[in-house]
């Protein structure tokens, strides 16, 4: 047996693990209910519901990237285009993953559609990312058969751009919770988004040329030293916003903001603060470190770290201090560690994204983009 | 049009908890599931401290920022102004626990009721077992469930979806008080109609300075609380530096 086979094998058995583990999560979770995460009626919304807003998050950032070419016509951009669309479908997919197990009855979806509320930002996600999805198929489907991508590569960008920021405002709208209020939410996840994006087709791109012991061609050398350095802007932008943001948060003194005193002392703050964001941008500032394709993908992994902790830092900013009834007999901060479950529904998530791109990867030809 | 609401009576309100424990009878709530509740607090220093007791139950707010933020309409307004939920077309996204400003909103974490489930005996041939209670008892699920709450809602509400109290709109329609109401053994929950001036809601809301739990967030509460009252006195002064 060759070397690729062999690795191949272990590459997908690793792949086989984490799904048959997801599985296996998910029958336990409808059977046995969401008791099985270790969330409740203060910190419902956890680890599987931060999973599933970093994995659209990727997935609409992916989409700007490979807008870049098929929508903007910057030509530089081609050589990623097809591959950065073939993994925002990826990243959708396993971003539906983690929501499938975080909602309580996913069957009832269906009332999207026959009960709809209009007035609920909610059913606005669900409409613009149901519409998005539809686009980024057809996209693909377009550059894969070689034809011409504009309209619906067009379609899919404004439907990301506009999923976006109303996943940003299910949170930035709810008055009731100070910490979670204010149209800086929409915005920053575009941003968020953004930074994703770019850090994950950076990171795939690079991992997979140094699997298949593959030299850049000169375009993509030349599209990888600038999307390095507007990863490095991204970044200084995003980390300026969580600077600000922190702020904010600590300089309010409304009661609602009272948990960024917990936040900024919590694991995912300093993990996203000092590793996530401040590091790689340190790596894509200094010439001689951004120019290193390993740097790069180091700095890129960090990021998409970073950016994972930053739904967590969000969603938990929000619900640390219980309300009314809820509050007696806690204490002012509630602690949250997620719990084994809930791991498993990441890495659930993860290993479909792994499972579908590795299926595009090889029936699919996702170099360049030849409907350009 | 009918717009009913709920005055809590401070001065009356001796906080026994009957209104806690009656409305889990008649819902037939499960363990950890509470849609009448309460804040209680002690405040100061001994001697000059105080007991807080705030009955809390859902505020069926007019502008309800649960029912504007539910995607499928579950969470909704009846014309009477109650809140109400439907667990049928729950999606259990929990989004309205998020928005709900005051904490009364429960999710079913797991199957409701799963302790009368289970066949064993706390001492071997000495007690029965909670599901042959059930079974002699001829109750549905639990032993003392309340076959009128399926009038309006599943008697039970399943696990993956929300909910909350629904100032017992079953017994509303038949012109029956919530049981809340029904069974304050001192008369401290009075409920009425808003819009009927002759209501005796309407008399007190009138009569008293009232209170509404986070007013300042423009949901228009209808539980309204009224004579607020500390049994405490102190000589007078102007304090001191």
């Amino acid at each position: 047996m060759s070397e690729n086979k062999v690795l191949n094998g272990i590459w997908l058995l690793i792949i086989g693990i984490g799904i048959i583990t997801g599985l296996y999560t998910a029958y336990r979770v409808f059977s046995e209910g969401h008791v099985i995460y270790a969330a409740n009626d203060i910190i419902f919304w956890t680890l599987p519901l931060g999973s599933y807003m970093f994995f659209a998050l990727t997935s609409t950032g992916l989409a700007f990237v490979a807008s870049a070419s098929i929508v903007f016509g910057i030509k530089k951009y081609e050589p990623v285009s097809k591959r950065a669309t073939f993994l925002a479908l990826a990243a959708l997919t396993g971003a539906f993953m983690s929501l499938i197990l975080e909602l309580g009855a996913p069957w009832n979806m269906i009332n999207y559609l026959i009960t709809p509320n209009p007035l609920s930002t909610l059913w606005w996600m669900g409409l613009l990312y149901g519409f998005y999805l539809l686009f980024l198929i057809i996209t693909f489907l377009k550059l894969h058969k070689g034809g011409n991508a504009k309209i619906p590569g067009l379609l899919m960008f404004l439907f990301g751009i506009s999923a976006t920021p109303t996943l940003g405002a299910t949170i930035g709208l709810t008055e009731s919770r100070a910490a979670f209020f204010g149209a800086f939410m929409p915005v920053s996840f575009i941003l968020a988004a953004l930074l994703s994006g770019i850090a994950a087709i950076i990171l795939v791109t690079v991992v997979k040329n140094m699997l298949s012991n593959k030299v850049m061609s000169s375009s993509q050398v030349s599209l990888f030293n600038e999307l390095g350095k507007v990863f490095g802007l991204i970044i200084g932008m995003v980390l300026f916003l969580f600077i600000w943001r922190t702020i904010v948060g600590l300089y309010a003194s409304s009661p609602g903001f009272g948990a960024f005193d917990y936040i900024v002392r919590s694991f995912p703050y300093h993990f996203e603060l000092w590793l996530g964001l401040l590091l790689p941008f340190i790596i894509m500032v200094v010439p001689s470190l951004r120019e290193n394709v390993k740097m790069v993908a180091v700095a890129s992994a960090l990021v998409l770290m970073g950016m994972f902790s930053s739904r967590m830092e969000l969603l938990l900013e929000g619900q640390a201090i219980p309300l009314g009834p809820r509050a007696i007999g806690q204490p002012e901060f509630i602690f949250y560690f997620p719990n084994i479950p809930e791991l498993l529904v990441v890495v659930f998530s993860f290993s479909v994204i792994l499972l579908v791109y590795t299926i595009g990867e090889k029936y699919l030809n996702l170099e360049g983009s030849a409907g350009q | 049009m009918t717009r009913y609401a709920m005055v809590i009576d401070f001065q009356r309100c001796s906080g026994c908890g009957a209104c806690i424990i009656t409305c889990r009878n008649e819902n037939n709530l499960t363990e950890g599931i509470y849609w009448s509740s309460k804040i209680n607090k002690t405040v100061g220093t001994f001697p000059d401290v105080k007991y807080e007791y705030i009955p809390t139950l859902c505020n069926h707010c007019e502008k309800a920022p649960c029912v504007k933020g539910c995607p499928t309409g579950a969470m909704h307004k009846l014309d009477n102004n109650i809140t109400m939920h439907d667990p049928d077309i729950c999606i259990g996204c929990r989004y309205c626990m998020a928005r709900c400003p005051y904490g009364i909103i429960s999710f079913n974490w797991e199957k409701p009721h799963k302790f009368w489930k289970d066949d064993e005996e706390i001492i071997n041939d000495g007690t029965s077992s909670a599901s042959e209670v059930v079974e002699k008892s001829g109750g549905t699920v639990i032993p003392y469930y309340n076959p009128d709450r399926d009038e309006t809602l599943p008697g039970i509400r399943p696990k993956g979806v929300v909910e909350k109290c629904t100032f017992c709109d079953h017994r509303v329609n038949k012109g029956e008080l919530p049981y809340c109401v029904t069974s304050c053994p001192a008369n401290a929950r009075i409920f009425g109609d808003l819009d009927d001036p002759n209501s005796k809601v309407s008399e007190l809301i009138g009569k008293f300075q009232t209170t509404r739990l986070r007013e300042e967030l423009g949901t228009e509460p209808a539980v309204y609380y009224i004579r607020s009252f500390k049994s405490a006195s102190y000589v007078t002064s102007k304090g001191g530096l």
